[in-house]
């Protein structure tokens, strides 16, 4: 009786499952989909944003033309607005801190070592908001798609003083509400 | 009037009638069991684990991590050092955290090797802290403290003495019995599968292991109780541990630094939205048992409305009669209605009596099983909708036979055959 239970929900685990990797870690890299991190505390927003460069700006490689340097600039003059990644329904905030790193602008970085090449590039953005009262917000929608046609799926997940919770985005679902 | 004449009239066809109620009371039931599960399985899992930031417990998927450290269903594919929960645990953003070893069991029920940080810190529902309905915490090494329905079904009482099994069979074959527990606390009942588990130390887990190796114990190696105290009893793995965050400002960078810590393969989830996960990917599976389960009644009532119809060949001398002794056209009409309406209210009745009673009967199971926690009232303001729609439902498709009641009923019945 058990089983007939088990192997459905454990089967579903097999999808979610990441492999066991020491000292030989890598991230997961989808092109197409990104990650949306809220966490709402007391009248603190935190906002992480992380997304294969791909779905931006089209290449994962340093930017060879013009053009491409184009893309690359416009991509992050986008994300430096906020507004694009997430805007709430109600609740004034205003925006504290915002933290972009694009995809090839870390020096830290190490060279890449001969014979090897770095085959994916991400941006990460993260922005701290500031509100008047911030359990006021309810659905919050993205605009994203609008300005990328790269993405495909934008994972949401949301902790706040009631719960967590999580929500699946693409373009034709673009909103979400955070109770 | 009608409806004492459509009762006895039902009465006259008692078994047509009787077979057209039950196959009623299956679709009904159907379509609230599956309804009321979905609601039940949905609420009793999600009030199991409450104010828990992360998780944390060897590498695997989310769900199968949730399912074994909170609900007891499944087995951990691996245990995680105890250095890597000591280095975790000791952040300065960590509030609080709760170990968990599992693997024994106690006549069926999981044995949980805990802290009394687990007593403290471990909430449910609208983040309810346990309450011991008797006794206290444990203490000592061989101490132990009991769910709800372990106490109530194994009438337990404080200063019972208790012996662990090892692994997790209903019957164990391989006893911890020279090393026996006492029962020092019993926790109030909570709905969730802290009822379902015995919880001990990390350090009595550790001491009745401390002689075994291999899964069996080591012959002509035999540490007694009072012996196994002198040992370091500190354990060398865990399961899974909780986590509570001092601010969840940080949770998702914790999240991150384990997720890709390199000196151990851990994962760390957070529950609730592991939790919505599940029900996002079961969403598609629940949409179709509900749309199966509304096929089902629609095609009772379809086979309602048949029945009545094909009642109406046979019933023309009645239905010319009833016209003849003075009954106007539309209260033939209103009769076969009310008949249709009495078949569904009663197929109704029958079917929420019979979910209630399958309800009754297999809840312990499933709280035993499966640590769902069903009540058994299936009625909810969405329920008397699905009724309402029911009744709906029969009522225009009882219009066929009605309409034919209507029209036919004079012409056809009196013409005399020959």
């Amino acid at each position: 009786m058990k089983s007939r239970f088990l192997i459905p929900l454990l089967s579903l685990c097999l999808f979610s499952g990441p492999s066991l990797a020491e000292n030989r870690h890598h991230d997961a890299h989808t092109h197409g989909a990104a990650e949306l991190n809220i966490v709402i505390e007391n009248d603190t927003v935190l906002i992480e944003f992380e997304s294969p460069a791909v779905n931006l700006i089209g290449f994962e490689h340093k930017p060879r033309t013009d053009a491409q340097q184009l893309e690359l600039q416009k991509a992050l003059a986008l994300l430096n607005d906020v507004e694009i990644i997430v805007s709430f329904e109600k609740g004034e905030c205003r925006v504290t801190e915002t933290h972009i790193r694009g995809p090839f602008d870390n020096a830290d970085q190490e060279e890449p070592e001969h014979g090897k090449r770095e085959e994916h590039s991400e941006f990460h953005a993260t922005y701290s908001l500031s509100c008047q009262d911030a359990s006021v917000i309810g659905s919050v929608s993205t605009r994203l798609f609008d300005h990328f046609p790269g993405f495909e799926a934008i994972r949401v997940r949301w902790v706040g003083s009631k719960g967590q919770g999580s929500a699946l985005l693409n373009n034709q679902s673009t909103i979400f509400s955070i109770e | 009037m009608i409806l004492k004449l459509a009762i006895a009239s039902l009465w006259n066809r008692k078994l047509t009638v009787t077979l057209t109620v039950l196959s009623i009371a299956v679709g009904v039931f159907l379509l609230l069991g599956v309804e009321h599960i979905r609601s039940e399985a949905k609420s009793s899992f999600s009030k199991t684990v409450s104010g828990v930031d992360l998780i944390v417990g060897a590498r695997t998927g989310p769900l199968n991590l949730l399912l074994y450290s909170v609900f007891h269903i499944g087995n951990a594919s691996n245990n995680i050092s105890w250095q890597s929960y000591r280095e975790f645990s000791q952040k300065p953003e960590v509030a609080w955290s709760i170990p968990i070893s599992l693997g024994d069991s106690h006549k069926g029920y999981r044995v949980v090797g805990t802290s009394r940080d687990f007593f403290e810190h471990f909430h449910y529902g609208q983040k309810q802290n346990l309450v011991f309905r008797s006794g206290r915490a444990f203490d000592g090494v061989y101490e132990a403290v009991v769910g709800a329905q372990v106490a109530k079904t194994l009438d337990y009482q404080p200063g019972q003495s208790i012996t662990l099994a090892h692994g997790i069979a209903k019957v164990g074959f391989s006893k911890h019995d020279d090393k026996p527990f006492i029962v020092t606390g019993i926790l109030a009942p909570t709905g969730t599968p802290v009822d379902q588990a015995v919880y001990v130390s990390l350090a009595g887990i550790e001491a009745i292991h401390i002689d075994w190796q291999g899964g069996v114990r080591i012959l002509g190696r035999s540490i007694g109780a009072e012996d196994a105290l002198k040992h370091d009893l500190t354990p060398k793995s865990i399961t899974a541990f909780m986590v509570g965050l001092n601010s969840k400002i940080s949770l998702f960078s914790l999240q991150r630094e384990i997720n890709n810590y390199r000196d151990e393969a851990l994962v760390g989830i957070m529950p609730g939205i592991t939790l919505m996960e599940l029900w996002q990917m079961v969403g598609a599976l629940e949409n179709i048992l509900q749309l199966i389960s509304i096929l089902v009644l629609f095609a009772t009532l379809m086979g309602l409305s048949t029945m009545l119809l094909a009642s109406m060949k046979e019933r023309e001398r009645e239905m010319a009669v009833l016209r003849a002794i003075g009954a106007h056209a539309g209260s033939l009409f209103f009769l076969i209605e009310i008949e249709a309406l009495v078949i569904t209210i009663t197929g109704i009745l029958v079917g929420s009596t019979a979910l209630c009673i399958a309800l009754l009967t297999t809840r312990a199971e499933l709280s035993e099983q499966y640590g769902l926690f069903i009540g058994i009232n299936p009625f909810t303001p969405l329920t008397f909708q699905y009724l309402l729609g029911i009744l709906a439902v029969s009522f225009s498709l009882a219009l066929l036979p009605s309409i034919s009641a209507y029209r036919n009923s004079l012409g056809s019945g009196l013409v005399v055959r020959t």
